[in-house]
């Protein structure tokens, strides 16, 4: 490498480090280390092939042991590693409650905005719609359509997303109402911006920190509610490791002593969602601290 | 608004309400994809069952003749028949429901307890050990999956501890004589004293479990409420004339945070509704969440959908009484 | 506005045995979370027995946090660190908290800006009436009732009987700040602190309440710390006035001779604001506020004055007697 690009390089490097310390600075404490501790799960469940062993290898001989250096969390009835089905059910956790959260934000926020930006009846309708959805505990709504629908994996990720939409629907529309009659709305509205443009062009940007908290959070309902209904045997089913499915196979253990089948997945299960609920807490506090 | 008109619109609302969950309820049955007849004889019917029950179920109909005998069955009070026990499901939801209610009210009770005294407090002490310890605390309730942590508490009080019974449902040994169906009430009803500490018994481990985690977000929002009110001007004034700080929380402050409380109980009931699904099927208890839930592991699905319908049928009346008791008790709401 | 202020009462240089409260080197220090502020930093001024005392001062001049520091009720992370306040010549800062709350609402009383915002929603304005009377002389329910059914009488509010059992968003602005009047009035407060009393209320309610604010304090022989960023109220009713400006004061002394003809700069330039020109337009002081990140090298008006020296910048003016008034400027 001749000199000068060497320079480059490294004038580039510093450049982004400089960067990179100036997002560290800027990032509340608790938000960073929410953020890393996703990330190491992400990670972990990324290369879960490789660190951990065949999750749905059955091993006779190695049924309910203890946690030991060869399992780290022990082995299940099965003699499946729960270590590594613990980070192999994170695959499976993590990518239903994104796609399904994803899912609701796609379809939740923009109907929410347009319902506060239109009026009028739309609003009425669509808002009572939401609210109907609502008046059912999340849990006994997600069983419903599982039962309706049966519960394939893509199945749980709209059974899901249809429980997360609502809220969506009701988080966009009472962050847009303040915003539809701020004058540059009016002004955009007088040059003769179409409701689209000005909808995606303004209004939407502004509930940006609003729509990550929300979508955090909604990702950790995602996980509980997927949790749940596997442990009540209509979710994720055997031999896939899902966490919640993973504590159901414990429980018969507990009153005999063999705990760590159902304590550590559920253990993950807490992690995670912690992680998200202080990475929503952490933008939910920036937004009300603003003047 | 008038009292007599508020309460108008008001009561329009909710039967607005009971009819969307209607309609939702009646398109989870028939509408949605997959062979609606399967959600009520199974998955592992053969085909003349199917058939036989395509024709008994009206599913010959149109959509709108089916959603009229929907209805009219609903008014009448049939939910179906339960494949699994041969009864009306409406038979089996009655010996079930006071079980649920034991444990809900006893949960309620119990986080009330501890989230409002605690929230409270922490708002109170901003900033210091018990703030960020509360805070911490609830903030890991909420991260809590209910049916795990009744798992945990059987091992550690149950397996570890030997404190507290078998997670054997209601009862270890003798029910009391039934009057209410609530075993508390009953054996307190009839003295028998030994019956009503057996009930206690085995009632805490659950109602422990939901009590922790539906008290967690009541906390953080009482402590939210609280602090709020602390910081505004009318506390600030109040203290400004001299009154002392144990009076202004106590007389001034503390009404108004427990205002926006009582608002929300409904989200409450809601959480406890939810709540017990899981738990009551950790514990055996027998009361309407387990019942759904055996129903739903085995296709059974006619009491399913009633459980799912009843749960939003009720949150919406819960939801109705709280805003008539916000009007009793906030003078702002009655002008 | 119709003037109800009597001649002015002479201002000396030393504090005289009879002032009420003597303000004297106030500093204080906020501690936030982007760093420290200082934004008290050399505040002094005295109310005389018996007077009425403006203090005019754009936002952040100090003008809230002086008089939350007069009833020791600083918020979390501002601490003074150092000056005194003399009222009637026990410094309050030296008293410990039980005392400071007798004084509170019964030697010391305030009015706030916003009066429904600072009477409890959900009690009636007749119970907070009477609590401050119930706290302050240990008077039995009924009595204090009865005082509070008179006080809101007093202030001219019809059906006071009635009126006493509503609550606070039954009243209209003006009511309510009649309201809250005669709450801080209920145990004859020697010093009344009213901060932006008139600010948000109709105009056609200002200039009532206003007046009815004076009259009463002349009747009850107390005085009146008005602090407002409204010239002309402070015009309209004040003996004595003091103009703050980034955690000072610039210049106090005598209303009229300040406002007629102001000598320091800054006064002066306030005073023209509200001056409309003869193209009809208000004029505005060029330039913001300084933020209070450390303690003044120079006089903090400096960088907007128009007739600043280079003098201006080096060193702070002392408050210094000059004309009949307090004021600190180098170039007067």
């Amino acid at each position: 490498m001749s000199t000068s690009s060497a320079r480059e390089t490294a004038s580039v490097a510093a450049a982004v480090r400089e960067r990179a310390g100036r997002w560290r600075r800027g990032t509340p404490t608790g938000r960073l280390v929410a953020l890393g501790v996703l990330f190491a799960i992400v990670v972990l469940a990324i290369f879960a092939p490789l660190i951990g062993s065949d999750p749905e290898a059955v091993d006779s001989f190695g049924e309910l042991e203890a946690p030991s250096g060869a399992h780290f969390f022990g082995t299940d009835q099965f003699g499946l590693d729960v270590f590594s089905r613990v980070i192999h059910a994170a695959r499976i956790d993590l990518t239903v409650a994104v796609l399904a959260s994803l899912l609701a934000l796609v379809v939740g926020m923009p109907l929410g905005a347009l319902a506060a930006y239109r009026r009028g009846w739309f609003d009425q309708v669509t808002m009572r719609i939401a609210e109907s959805f609502q008046a059912f505990p999340a849990l006994l709504l997600a069983m419903g359509v599982a039962a309706a629908l049966g519960s394939s994996l893509r199945n749980l990720v709209f059974i899901i997303a249809i429980v997360n939409a609502p809220v969506y629907f009701r988080l966009t529309r009472n962050a847009v109402i303040p915003l539809r009659d701020s004058d540059y709305v009016i002004m955009a509205r007088a040059a003769g911006r179409s409701t689209r443009q000005i909808l995606f062009g303004h209004i939407l940007p502004n509930v940006r920190e609003v729509a990550i908290a929300q979508f955090s959070v909604n990702c950790a309902w995602a996980i509980q509610i997927l949790a749940g209904l596997s442990f009540i045997g209509i979710g994720v089913r055997l031999p896939t490791a899902e966490w919640g499915l993973m504590v159901r196979l414990g429980t018969d253990y507990i009153v005999t002593g063999e705990w760590w089948v159902s304590v550590f997945p559920g253990l993950a299960i807490i992690v995670v969602v912690l992680a998200l609920n202080e990475i929503a807490d952490s933008f939910r506090r920036e937004v009300s601290l603003r003047p | 608004m008038k009292l007599g008109r508020f309460l108008l619109k008001r009561l329009v609302s909710f039967a607005i309400g009971i009819a969307a969950v209607v309609v939702i309820s009646f398109l989870m049955t028939r509408v949605l994809p997959g062979n609606p007849v399967y959600l009520l004889v199974g998955n592992q019917a053969d085909e003349e069952t199917v058939a036989a029950a395509t024709k008994q179920l009206g599913l010959d109909k149109s959509i709108p003749e089916q959603f009229g005998v929907y209805v009219s069955d609903l008014v009448r009070g049939d939910l179906g028949t339960s494949y699994r026990t041969s009864q009306a499901v409406t038979t089996d939801l009655e010996s079930r429901w006071p079980a649920t209610v034991e444990l809900g009210l006893a949960a309620t009770l119990l986080a009330l307890l501890w989230s409002l005294p605690l929230g409270v407090l922490a708002a109170v002490m901003r900033g210091s050990v018990v703030d960020r310890g509360a805070t911490s605390f609830s903030g890991i309730g909420v991260s809590l999956p209910d049916f795990w942590l009744g798992i945990v508490l059987v091992l550690v009080f149950y397996s570890t501890l030997e404190w507290a019974p078998a997670p054997l449902g209601r009862t270890a040994g003798s029910a009391p004589e039934s009057h209410t169906g609530f075993y508390t009430i009953d054996a307190i009803a009839t003295g028998d004293w030994s019956a009503l500490s057996a009930a206690l018994a085995q009632l805490v481990l659950p109602a422990l479990t939901l009590a922790i985690v539906i008290g967690a977000p009541i906390m953080r929002v009482t402590r939210t409420f609280m602090i709020d009110v602390l910081d505004s001007q009318y506390v600030r004034a109040a203290r400004a004339l001299g009154l002392s700080r144990r009076r202004t929380v106590l007389r001034h402050a503390l009404p108004n945070a427990l205002l926006p409380v009582t608002a929300m109980m409904a989200t409450v009931f809601g959480y406890v509704m939810g709540g017990t699904v899981l738990v009551e099927y950790v514990f055996a208890w027998p009361g309407i969440g387990k019942y759904a839930v055996d129903s739903i592991a085995a296709s059974d699905y006619a009491p399913v959908m009633a459980v799912v319908l009843i749960s939003a049928v009720t949150y919406l009346l819960v939801y109705l009484l709280m805003d008539v008791v916000h009007l009793v008790i906030d003078p702002r709401a009655r002008s | 506005m119709t003037s109800v202020a009597p001649d002015p009462v002479r201002a000396t240089d030393d504090a005289r045995d009879g002032d009420l409260l003597v303000v004297d080197r106030l500093a204080a220090r906020a501690r936030t979370r982007q760093g420290e502020t200082f934004p008290l930093q050399d505040i002094t001024f005295t109310v005389p027995r018996n007077a009425i005392v403006g203090v005019v001062g754009e936002s952040g001049s100090g003008k809230s946090l002086t008089t939350a520091a007069i009833l020791g009720l600083l918020p979390a992370g501002v601490a003074l660190t150092s000056g005194t306040i003399l009222f009637e010549g026990r410094d309050l800062l030296t008293l410990p908290e039980r005392q400071l709350r007798a004084i509170r609402g019964a030697k010391i009383s305030i009015v706030f800006q916003n009066p429904r915002a600072s009477l409890n929603p959900v009690i009636s304005v007749g119970k907070q009436i009477a609590e401050v009377t119930r706290v302050h002389t240990g008077a039995g329910k009924r009595e204090a009732w009865e005082h509070a059914v008179e006080l809101l009488d007093g202030m001219g509010i019809r059906n006071a009987r009635r009126r006493a059992d509503d609550y606070p968003h039954q009243y209209s602005g003006g009511m309510a700040q009649r309201a809250a009047l005669a709450r801080a009035l209920a145990c004859s407060p020697r010093l009344l602190i009213a901060d932006e009393p008139t600010t948000g209320l109709d105009a056609t309610v200002q200039e009532d309440v206003l007046e009815l604010l004076v009259t009463r304090i002349r009747e009850r022989d107390a005085s009146l710390l008005l602090i407002s960023h409204d010239i002309g109220v402070i015009a309209a009713t004040c003996d004595e006035v003091v103009v703050m400006y980034a955690g000072t004061v610039l210049e106090s002394g005598p209303a009229g001779p300040i406002l007629e003809g102001a000598l320091s700069p800054y006064t002066a330039a306030l005073v023209a604001c509200f001056d409309v020109t003869e193209s009809g337009r208000m004029r505005a002081i060029p330039g913001s506020t300084p933020v209070l990140t450390h303690a003044h090298a120079g006089c903090p008006f400096a960088s907007r004055c128009e007739v600043a020296e280079p003098v201006c910048a080096d060193s702070v003016p002392a408050l210094e007697e000059k004309g009949g008034r307090r004021v600190a400027c180098h170039l007067r």
